[in-house]
């Protein structure tokens, strides 16, 4: 996840944020291929041919300030630019299980297509040679953050289950508790055995499903977000060590707990405690920066469709079609021509800071509704090819669905068959 | 009589392996369309560090796409895999107006390599669902299709998100690489 965010390619920020990586590791005196090896290391490299490429071009400048000397034996300093490029390339190829065997490069092949890389000249074939053994032998890996960490406790967890991996969330704790159907009901100590995973924003309840020497598995059985969330600590005639935890908006009991024994309750209600807090003041700024947001957008600009409030018809005075969601007061420029330039504005803007944002992107992007086909043939000419415009229709955006009335147009099926 | 059985079994059952080479603009929706056509399949393995590199059969075609990107600095290295694609999918960001020049080069310049003499084209346009998106003859005309000689192309509407025209794309792709 650290890999997507330093490949932002559109976002200034993330790229300022890449160059200050690079210039704090030290490559100097490395191979290439070493060198490439440790700074793939503190991320997971994107699968994206042009971010790699951006991870890469930073990359090379680094290793061309750390090595000055071997760079100056080079034609050109772009070489090992191609040259890292190539080592990626090569790590692929030898190492995806999408190819087969007999077509993976060998190292005649990648000498060969490096043939003419520094500046018409050849890279030194035994260094080559060295770069391929290395690569054959050991794959790049990537180092783990705490994403890497979540993947591997929903690997673990079977059945139906919430996408786990996102990129703001870490495992904070896990602890074994005993769920309570029944406060005033006795019941055989040890029954309703749960394992429960708290995230920082996200507490999941499981059942452990099959335990093995190497691994253990779980079902998954309930998960409740944390923000809004009360605990409250109680002991009972059968239950001494009793957690409750409920919604503060009605009061609503969610689950109850009997912890193993004081030590526990103690630690996991501390734990979720901080959680909670945490969560409800990223809300509290969340809405905060919304409601400026808002009034930003409200002084700066009459004629936005955003942020008007329902009911209100004034229709017809924006041609926009993309009612929702700007950072920039200056986005909305209102007029028809400038509608495209406002969708990559939102998406640039959708492009901003925090990690949080990789996540809203992909939510938004669910969002989006398709309405035409069509297509066009080389071998035939295009008969009656005017081309009929398709309805604009509501773009929800990340945040359009709270501001936006508007209703959503159906769109206009249309095919411009030939 | 074995040899002649188990080749006309091979004929009918073994998926022929194909090489495609996705290019485009970043942001156009490579990535997406990718993921996309590999949807259902269960992905179990940690993905390779590098390239999205992703086998997808279909109507007895194995396609092995490449997501390939980037300047002409770099553009060099995939002479290896140049000289093997049968195919070749260009992804174009139909509601991206300002960058359809720098796409229609883009496209040329790939057009002009030597090794990619033979293969087909195959053009999604994609993010029909924004609602200023070209239309496929808009984008046949800007990314100026009607010049290219000897080159079988067929340029289709996609939205890669809700994954429609993917498989009209390949529909086309396995006919034309069938004919071959």
């Amino acid at each position: 996840m650290i890999g997507e965010y330093l490949g932002q390619i559109q976002s200034p920020f993330c790229m300022a944020v890449l160059e200050c990586f690079a210039t704090e590791l030290d490559l100097s005196g490395m191979q290439v291929d070493v060198a490439l090896r440790k700074f793939q290391q503190h991320f997971r490299m994107p699968g994206e041919a042009q971010k790699i490429e951006r991870l890469i071009e930073v990359f090379s400048q680094r290793y061309c300030q750390c090595n000055v000397d071997i760079v100056a034996r080079l034609r050109s300093p772009d070489t090992i630019f191609v040259l890292a490029f190539a080592i990626i390339m090569l790590n692929t190829d030898l190492h995806t299980p999408n190819i087969k065997p007999e077509r993976r490069m060998r190292v005649e092949d990648f000498i060969k297509n490096l043939r003419g890389t520094d500046d018409c000249g050849d890279i030194d074939s035994d260094m080559l040679v060295g770069i391929y053994e290395r690569v054959k032998a050991n794959e790049f890996k990537p180092g783990s953050d705490h994403v890497t960490q979540v993947m591997k406790v929903q690997a673990t967890i079977v059945g139906k289950k919430p996408n786990l991996v996102l990129p703001h969330r870490r495992l904070v704790c896990y602890c074994r508790l005993y769920e309570i159907p029944d406060i005033n009901k006795k019941e055989r100590p040890g029954v309703h055995q749960r394992e429960v995973f708290l995230f920082n924003d996200l507490l999941v309840i499981t059942k452990i499903l099959s335990k093995k020497k190497s691994s253990v598995t779980y079902t998954f059985r309930n998960s409740y977000p944390l923000c809004g969330m009360v605990v409250t600590l109680f002991e009972a005639p059968h239950y001494q060590f009793g957690i409750r935890l409920s919604q503060r908006v009605d009061s609503k009991l969610l689950v109850t707990f009997n912890a193993r024994n004081e030590h526990d309750r103690c630690k996991f209600a501390e734990d979720l405690k901080e959680a909670i807090s945490e969560m409800d003041e990223m809300e509290n700024l969340r809405i905060e920066a919304e409601l400026e947001r808002q009034k930003s957008n409200r002084a700066g600009n009459r004629t936005g469709t955003e942020n008007r409030d329902s009911g209100v018809a004034d229709v017809e005075v924006c041609p926009c079609q993309y009612p929702c969601m700007q950072n920039q007061p200056n986005a909305n420029e209102n007029c028809t021509e400038d509608a495209q330039h406002d969708a990559t504005k939102i998406k640039r803007s959708a492009l901003s800071n925090s990690l949080l944002d990789i996540h809203e992107q992909f939510v938004g992007e669910k969002a989006q509704r398709r309405g035409s086909v069509g297509s066009l043939d080389s071998g035939k000419t295009i008969v009656g090819g005017k081309p009929v415009p398709v309805a604009p229709h509501g773009h929800q955006g990340l945040f359009g669905g709270l501001f936006n009335k508007k209703p959503a147009q159906t769109n206009a099926v249309k095919s411009t068959e030939v | 009589m074995g040899l002649t059985i188990s080749s006309v079994f091979n004929r009918l059952f073994s998926k022929k392996p194909m090489r495609i080479l996705m290019v485009g603009l970043d942001a156009a929706g490579k990535t997406t369309i990718l993921y996309k056509l590999k949807l259902g399949e269960i992905v179990t393995t940690i993905p390779t560090i590098g390239f999205n590199v992703e086998t997808v059969e279909y109507k007895n075609i194995s396609f092995t796409v490449w997501d390939v990107g980037g300047q002409t600095k770099i553009r060099k290295l995939w002479r290896h895999y140049f000289s093997n694609t049968d195919g070749l999918i260009f992804v174009v960001d139909s509601n991206d107006r300002d960058r359809i020049v720098e796409a229609e080069q883009e496209l040329h310049n790939m057009l002009s390599e030597e090794e990619l003499r033979d293969s087909v084209l195959l053009i999604f346009a994609n993010k029909q669902d924004l609602p200023n998106s070209m239309s496929t003859a808009e984008l046949t005309d800007k990314l100026k299709l009607n010049t290219l000689r000897n080159r079988k192309w067929y340029i289709q509407a996609t939205c890669a998100t809700q994954g429609t025209g993917l498989y009209e794309g390949l529909d086309w792709l396995s006919n034309e690489l069938a004919n071959k």
